[in-house]
């Protein structure tokens, strides 16, 4: 237990770090793929216990707190976004790569609806108004950035023993992408 | 019940983190403390390794940059060429090295005219979500850094200290949307609150009246008023873009386009105020006025 907690801990810190440097370095527009939420999708997929979900809250929770802004609006939209995958994943065939591009890019879409929403209960009018204007702006970009870095996300965690370990155990075909 | 807890432990525990989520949210905005805090922690796992990816990308360009490029000239071995490659390489590294020094300059030269002492900072990252502007630097509270300090490049604001940690800091950006600066128009001293506007990389001057003696023109250059105790007086914030009277209500509608360039920042001077002295601030103040035709790019040695 301990160990999957250290190592949870450590994706989540490297997640945070990889989106703070290379990917908003390698990505010069207002909009850069959401790697964190990509976690979130890939675990709704393969794991769906309260384990998971405790996790997929604390991705949140974590890139809430890099940003240091605001407390608790990206948890609940990861919570939001296990919720949605979790609903559908016993139904699509999440498999190919297309498939998890199109969930990655319709949960990336989601997301930003309900961060949207979680500020407009909160903001006053006029921060609420130049954030309308940033949701426009990175709405398709930042789902479809995902979309396109996805695919590879998920090679890269079935590098990863334990990862492949869970997801054997969920009784997931994520082999089918190793091969 | 406790079938149906087991039954529906998934769906009540997701309920039960998305509250928990509204009320840290609810917390959040009450308690400004407890997102930095937050930040602190994270900052703490995260900054030694966005340091190290500095350190190795700047190594990386190095190495790509004169020593791949020079083995590529090898390869056509010829021993003339082979030196004129050598000797532009070389050219090359003191241009960089020139570069630096113009850029490290320019951020001195604020502290040198106006009195204020400033610690250099490189920047090491930036935020990782797309909603938030900010950066971060690798200086923290053992340089004596601290929140709420004003960060600038050159005399152009770049924005403030917000959650430090012991080496490293975050800076929100003045073109964040949780940004506010008072401001004042340099040519009609028409007052104003600098904000993060809803354009990306732009700000929005609210407030300022449509009274004549307030005429604003595309072109004139906004300041800090200082009024704010962040800012130093005179610091650069950017320069009109567009200005609409004709919108209804007391007050004009302007943009201003920063006078950073907030996606090509490398350096930043974080100005520690000094303990108020008699007449020092109005001296400093005096010197950033008395030169109406400098900004940003033409403090630069050299330009």
């Amino acid at each position: 237990m301990l160990r999957l907690v250290c190592i949870f801990t450590l994706a989540c810190l490297l997640g945070v770090f990889l989106q703070s440097t290379l990917i908003h370095g390698t990505v010069p527009s207002a909009a850069a793929p959401d790697v964190l939420m990509i976690l979130v999708v890939i675990i709704a997929l393969r794991v769906r216990t309260v384990g998971a979900v405790i996790g997929a809250f604390c991705l949140g929770l974590i890139s809430d707190f890099a940003s240091g802004q605001y407390v608790g609006p990206n948890a609940a939209a990861s919570v939001v976004v296990f919720s949605l995958v979790g609903a559908i994943a016993s139904r699509v065939y999440a498999d190919r790569a297309l498939a998890l591009m199109v969930i990655v890019f319709l949960c990336s879409l989601a997301k930003s609806f309900t961060l949207f929403a979680i500020y407009s209960i909160y903001l006053d009018r006029y921060l609420l108004e130049t954030l309308q204007y940033t949701f426009l702006r990175i709405l398709v970009l930042e789902a479809l950035f995902s979309s396109l870095v996805a695919p590879l996300v998920m090679r890269l965690l079935l590098l990863s023993q334990p990862f492949r370990h869970i997801s054997r155990g969920a009784g997931s075909a994520a082999y089918a992408w190793s091969e | 019940m406790t079938g149906f807890l087991r039954r529906h432990a998934l769906l009540l525990t997701s309920l039960l983190l998305l509250t928990f989520s509204f009320q840290l949210m609810s917390l959040s905005l009450r308690y400004p403390e407890l997102p930095r805090l937050g930040a602190r922690i994270v900052d703490s796992g995260v900054s030694p390794m966005q340091k190290g990816y500095h350190e190795v990308s700047e190594s990386m360009k190095y190495m790509w940059s004169h020593y791949l490029w020079l083995i590529k000239v090898e390869a056509e071995r010829n021993e003339l060429v082979e030196r004129v490659k050598q000797l532009e390489a070389q050219n090359s590294r003191l241009m960089e090295y020139e570069n630096e020094n113009k850029r490290l300059r320019g951020l001195l030269f604020f502290s040198e005219e106006t009195g204020h002492k400033g610690i250099v900072a490189s920047v090491v990252g930036r935020d990782s979500s797309n909603w938030i502007k900010t950066i971060t630097i690798d200086r923290g509270s053992d340089d004596g850094i601290r929140p709420g300090l004003a960060v600038v490049d050159g005399n152009a604001v770049v924005g403030q200290t917000t959650s430090v940690t012991e080496d490293s800091a975050k800076v929100l950006l003045l073109t964040d949307n949780a940004s506010a600066i008072d401001a004042i128009v340099q040519s009609s001293r028409a007052s104003g609150i600098a904000e993060g506007g809803p354009e990306d990389g732009m700000l929005r001057l609210r407030y300022t009246e449509k009274l004549e003696q307030f005429q604003v023109h595309p072109g004139d250059r906004v300041i800090a008023s200082g009024i704010d105790g962040v800012f130093p007086k005179g610091a650069l914030i950017g320069v009109v873009h567009h200005v609409d009277a004709a919108v209804p209500g007391l007050f004009q509608h302007i943009e201003v386009r920063p006078s950073a360039d907030l996606y090509r920042l490398e350096n930043v001077l974080v100005i520690i105020p000094e303990p108020p002295t008699s007449g020092a601030a109005a001296k400093n103040a005096t010197l950033l006025q008395a030169k109406p035709g400098t900004d940003h790019k033409s403090q630069e040695p050299g330009n």
